[in-house]
């Protein structure tokens, strides 16, 4: 599997700003997954996200895209890429229609709108203005855009924020098929939900630096409770009781809860990947 | 580049039309159009000028502010700024767009002042000159939009701009600043696109004055363009 991207050693710091904002990052991006960058506001991750789709220049450090230099680059570069921001970026005054074509006709490689456009739920909608438009039909269409040109990589900012569960459902289903037709998918969310489902590597990232990167089970794994919870009746009520995951097969006051006791419920020890966060930062919130 | 600079200018215009800023434009046309009608066959041979150069050295300025606010604040010029078009080919349409508008002024105008008054303007020379001076205020423009954090802004901006050089050029063109202190005025691009416009309707000026006009347009623009708008107007677009 060929590396989408590989970033050594980033390093920036804004034009009228007085210390880096990245500080000396590295990470790899293998083709065809889902790699998702978390953090608190400020931490980081949107300034990656720019720099990467090359909004921003001027960084210090390596930046390869396919094993190219990512700063030679022109604009071709945005044939093979497609950005989905978080905050709306359509004509507000066009319709999603006119909107749709005005990005399309940009592209070499032109995806099928009308089907893009049915599949998000926006068809029926098609001919209203932007403007007119719900927060979630909005971010629909973000989505839309990102996936006009049938991008082999697709930058998605907080891409299900606003909607609701059925239509973030059907955002999430169109990257899980992106990503099972091979397309790579750089993630930036707060939303732990999504982060599990979609993501296959995961990176944190707090003040400028990338604090722990793997699989949102090995770091469950790693950062976990590794504990066992039984819930039982013991005729006055229901008790709970927790024993330490490690060797709970050879725990004798376990198996004689589960033999003697009407059990209720059993789950395994699993921390959330917020939690696991807060761990690993000291910062009490993922934005 | 100019099969993407055509299909962006197409759709430019169209916005143009749709935000209503053509339509402001050409409203405006007509009332400095009204003015010319009521006006003898001399007088439209000396507005003419004047409302163009206002046109080109104002009007173009907030034209331009107006539309790029707009759309910054839609997110729309973000979004194409990660599509398959260069910084330079978005900056020469919105140029084009704003120069559209200011030529569709110049040729209302010169049509109403020659059809109904047989004023003699030379209109190839008036375009031409107009075209000049309005790129040359629309990059002034660009600084300006790049440097105010939001539309009121930059209109103090754009005030500060105007009462250092472009009143000074209409106080000169009417008579209030006195023939002998012209020179000073040769710093004011808005005063070098005012001289250049009037030679459209007989005004005489040296060669030499002619060849420094267009010259000081140009390096206006280019300057402008090379050292700053180019290199700072992606920044504006993406931050906040």
């Amino acid at each position: 599997m060929a590396t989408a991207f590989k970033v050594e050693d980033l390093y920036f710091k804004y034009p009228k700003g007085t210390e880096d904002v990245i500080k000396g990052i590295s990470l790899e991006v293998k083709e065809g997954e889902i790699f998702g960058l978390l953090g608190p506001s400020g931490a980081g991750k949107s300034t990656t996200q720019r720099i990467l789709i090359k909004l921003l220049e001027g960084y210090r450090g390596k930046i390869e895209y396919f094993g190219g230099d990512l700063s030679v680059l022109k604009k071709d570069y945005y044939e093979e890429i497609g950005v989905g921001f978080e905050m709306p970026v359509h004509f507000s005054k066009l319709t999603a229609m006119e909107n749709v074509n005005f990005f399309l006709n940009l592209y070499k490689n032109q995806a099928d709108a009308e089907e893009l456009l049915k599949r998000v739920g926006l068809f029926e909608d098609k001919d209203k203005m932007v403007g007119e438009f719900s927060k979630g039909m909005k971010v629909r269409l973000n989505f839309v855009r990102s996936m006009l040109n049938n991008p082999k990589v697709l930058f998605l900012d907080e891409i299900t924020n606003g909607l609701d569960p059925k239509n973030a459902r059907i955002i999430k289903d169109l990257i899980m098929e992106f990503k099972n037709r091979g397309g790579t998918v750089f993630l930036t969310t707060h939303l732990m939900k999504d982060v599990e489902e979609l993501c296959d590597r995961v990176a944190f990232m707090d003040e400028g630096v990338i604090v722990e990167t793997d699989t949102p089970r090995n770091l469950k794994l790693k950062y976990g409770k590794k504990e066992v919870a039984v819930e039982y009746t013991n005729g006055k009520g229901i008790k709970k009781e927790v024993f330490e995951m490690k060797k709970v097969g050879e725990n004798k006051k376990f198996i004689d809860l589960l033999k003697t006791k009407d059990i209720e419920t059993i789950h395994s020890g699993e921390t959330e990947l917020d939690e696991i966060f807060i761990k690993i930062t000291g910062v009490d919130h993922v934005e | 580049m100019l099969s993407n600079v055509l299909k962006l200018f197409k759709e430019d215009v169209k916005r143009l039309a749709k935000y209503n800023i053509l339509q402001i434009s050409v409203v405006l046309a007509f009332v400095y159009a009204v003015i010319i009608y009521f006006t003898s066959a001399a007088e439209a041979a000396q507005i003419v000028p004047l409302l163009v150069f206002v046109d080109v050295t104002m009007m173009s300025i907030i034209m331009l502010g107006a539309s790029l606010f707009f759309e910054k604040q839609e997110g729309s010029l973000k979004s194409v700024m990660v599509s398959p078009v260069s910084l330079l080919e978005v900056i020469i349409v919105k140029v084009m767009s704003a120069v559209l508008l200011s030529l569709i002024t110049g040729a209302i105008l010169s049509a109403v002042a020659i059809l109904v008054h047989g004023a003699s303007i030379n209109i190839a020379i008036l375009l031409l000159y107009a075209t000049l001076g309005a790129t040359a205020h629309i990059m002034i423009g660009f600084a300006l939009v790049i440097i105010s954090k939001d539309f009121n802004t930059l209109l103090v901006n754009y005030i500060f701009y105007v009462f250092i050089f472009t009143l000074p050029a209409l106080f000169f063109a009417i008579g209030l600043i006195p023939e002998s202190l012209n020179y000073l005025l040769y710093i004011s691009p808005s005063y070098m696109t005012q001289m250049l416009i009037n030679t459209s309707t007989g005004s005489v000026i040296t060669i030499w004055e002619k060849i420094l006009g267009i010259a000081y347009l140009i390096s206006v623009t280019v300057v402008l363009f090379k050292t700053f708008v180019y290199r700072r107007f992606k920044e504006y677009i993406i931050r906040g």
